[in-house]
């Protein structure tokens, strides 16, 4: 367990970190644990003490990383004050796992939270039991069954279970998440901030002008906090905008260094409950070299970055001159509702001398030229290979008795954990069409293996890239392809607007083998 | 506000005169713009807007035109000759309207000013 505890700081405070008193953290370093995983504490990678720190990182030794993760109680400071979150081993966000392909993952988890209260709903789409929980392992190629990346285990309190989670050796290298997922307590737990970033290391990490860049991890959240304490209701995470304090690895409106000339390689993470965080930096270039870890075709100036819930992106950001920038949500419309500008960091290029960085410390400066490297299993999808082609219709209706009287609904019904919604076998190659009936845009994740986006509202993509989590756009569409490997089992595709998973927006997927 | 009122009450009379009613009050009662939708059409409503402007960018206005055309459209969205992005979204919410309501339907978003 760490021993720096996470600091966030209340809006006045955070002024007083614009002018530069932001309060001193520690610097860290490596440490190995009985050879079964090594730690960094939480850390700036410029050494910069008012910089913004990398979250604290597990990483693995010689092919396994075995480490404790526990839900519990955090006490924070937030933006609008201090609230107890449930969160993973005290930290908002939680550790970033970094391993290889071909490691193993071997957590032992444990529900620290206190007993659920007695007055729960049973109906299965009304959020329900707050206390009781799992992990999910976003984006991972790896078993669904069992002690892998089982999402229909409920982990009770006082209750630990050890997960073991055998990652391929030809697993698509990237940046993926862990959060929990059990269905009725989802949205309330990621809403309080419970995920991580976690890492495959290879491809673009080897590729060598980002192979020399500083690399940061930003992990967005917007914790919302109980009305009076713990949060144990779901109203006030229900609104579309209710998340309204945006945090970058738990710090609001941080300090982002890069120095002149600069080119830093940046892996975020939108572990936010509901908005989407479409983002820009004016002033400084942006280059998207991945999204949801799977490379681009190319390092690619872009204006804006778009994120959805789920997402994670790629970029590399090239400080110009000296002077601050700001990192920035512009005002948009999510579906019907109209959402404000967000001010999410405040990037600072410093001389390429500032003192304050170490010796040693790594200096990129090159955007890579042309093709970045494939992740090798991930082969375009050909019409010929297509087995099946599925329907997928995303509605809402009104019902009463239900959770602000709404159930979120795919092809007409709400979740049911016993009914098998698609049945297909190992080695089959599929097509889907995902038809938005609402007037709002839903996140659609699917587990376990990855899809090839092919159009959005019927326009082709040309780049037709890999995904696990793509927007089907408010009365619009998106087709998908996606090939069945490796695991057969049971899983779930849901919406990652996750009040709307919790209230019905999820079916199974049961590949046979 | 006032003014409007009186120009839809106005505008209605003329229809009343026009299709050969007598009584003016039956003709506001008549009058499809003062009309709710028919409820196999409340769906619509969520993307379109309450009176057939909607609030999404991407969705089409369809307050105050021909019902031949609207009416026209919809059978197509029915029998997929329009097809493909967002008329796959067309297409699952008509599937199952007859062709008296898609006429209904029609004329109540024409006769929205
Ligand atoms: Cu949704």
């Amino acid at each position: 367990m760490t021993k720096i505890k996470r600091r966030t700081f209340l809006k006045g405070a955070a002024a007083l970190s614009a002018s530069g008193a932001l309060l001193h953290r520690f610097a860290g370093g490596t440490s190995a644990q009985a050879q079964e995983a090594a730690t960094l504490t939480a850390r700036s990678p410029l050494g910069i003490s008012d910089d913004l720190f990398n979250p604290p990182e597990i990483s693995s030794i010689n092919g396994q990383l075995r480490t404790n993760i526990y839900m519990g109680f955090n006490k924070v400071i937030l933006p609008s004050g201090p609230t107890i979150l449930r969160n993973f081993n005290n930290s908002l966000p939680g550790p970033t796992l970094r391993i290889n392909a071909g490691d193993t993952l071997e957590l032992a988890f444990e529900n620290r939270l206190p007993e659920n209260r007695p007055d729960q709903p049973t109906e299965v789409n009304i959020p329900n039991h707050f206390n009781t929980t799992n992990l999910h392992y976003h984006g991972f190629h790896v078993s669904p069954k069992g002690n892998s990346d089982n999402v229909y285990l409920n982990i009770e309190p006082g209750e630990k279970f050890n997960y073991v989670v055998q990652v391929p050796r030809d697993h698509p290298a990237g940046s993926y998440w862990y959060h929990p997922h059990r269905h009725g307590s989802v949205s309330a737990q990621v809403a309080q901030g419970a995920a991580g970033m976690a890492i495959i290391a290879g491809a673009l990490d080897d590729v060598p002008e980002i192979k020399e860049a500083v690399e940061r991890v930003l992990v967005i959240q917007a914790p919302i906090p109980g009305v009076d304490g713990i949060l144990d209701s779901e109203d006030p995470i229900w609104p579309l905008d209710a998340e309204r304090d945006f945090l970058v690895n738990g710090e609001y409106k941080p300090r982002i260094y890069i120095r002149e000339g600069e080119v830093q390689r940046w892996r975020i993470l939108h572990a936010g409950d509901a908005q989407f965080f479409p983002f820009k930096i004016d002033g400084l270039e942006i280059y998207e070299i991945g999204r949801d870890g799977n490379p681009l075709p190319e390092a690619r100036l872009v204006e804006e970055v778009h994120l959805s819930p789920g997402n994670r992106v790629d970029v590399l950001v090239k400080g110009a001159t000296p002077g601050a920038y700001l990192l920035r949500r512009p005002f948009f419309d999510q579906g019907k509702q109209s959402l404000p500008p967000v001010h999410l960091a405040n990037i600072f290029v410093i001389p390429a001398n500032d003192s304050r960085v170490p010796p040693g410390t790594p200096f990129g400066r090159e955007i890579p030229k042309g093709p970045l490297p494939d992740n090798p299993i991930l082969v375009d999808i050909t019409d010929a290979e297509i087995t099946h082609r599925r329907k997928i219709v995303l509605g809402v209706e009104d019902v009463k008795g239900y959770f602000h009287d709404t159930l979120f609904t795919i092809n007409d019904e709400p979740f049911d954990p016993k009914r098998d919604d698609v049945v297909s076998r190992l080695g089959a190659v599929e097509e889907w069409t995902l038809i938005n009936k609402t007037p709002f845009p839903h996140p659609i994740h699917i587990h376990v293996n990855p899809f090839q986006v092919m159009s959005v509202n019927g326009v082709a993509d040309p780049d037709k890239p890999w995904m696990d989590t793509i927007a089907v756009p408010a009365a619009g569409t998106v087709v998908f392809r996606t090939r069945f490997l490796d695991f057969d089992g049971r899983y779930v595709m849901h919406c990652h607007i996750l009040p709307h998973e919790d209230t019905g927006m999820m079916i199974n997927v049961n590949i046979e083998p | 506000m006032m003014k409007q009122l009186n120009l839809s009450l106005a505008t209605s009379m003329v229809a009343a005169v026009l299709a050969g009613s007598v009584a003016p009050s039956v003709a506001v009662a008549d009058d499809p713009q003062n009309t709710p939708i028919p409820a196999f059409g409340s769906q619509c409503l969520s993307c379109h807007g309450e009176d057939g402007r909607p609030e999404l960018a991407d969705v089409p206005i369809i307050a105050g035109q021909q019902p031949i055309y609207l009416a026209n459209a919809l059978r197509h969205y029915k029998s997929g000759e329009r097809t493909g992005g967002q008329a796959l979204v067309m297409q699952e919410m008509v599937k199952n309207l007859s062709d008296e309501q898609i006429v209904a339907l029609s004329q109540w978003f024409g006769a929205q000013q």
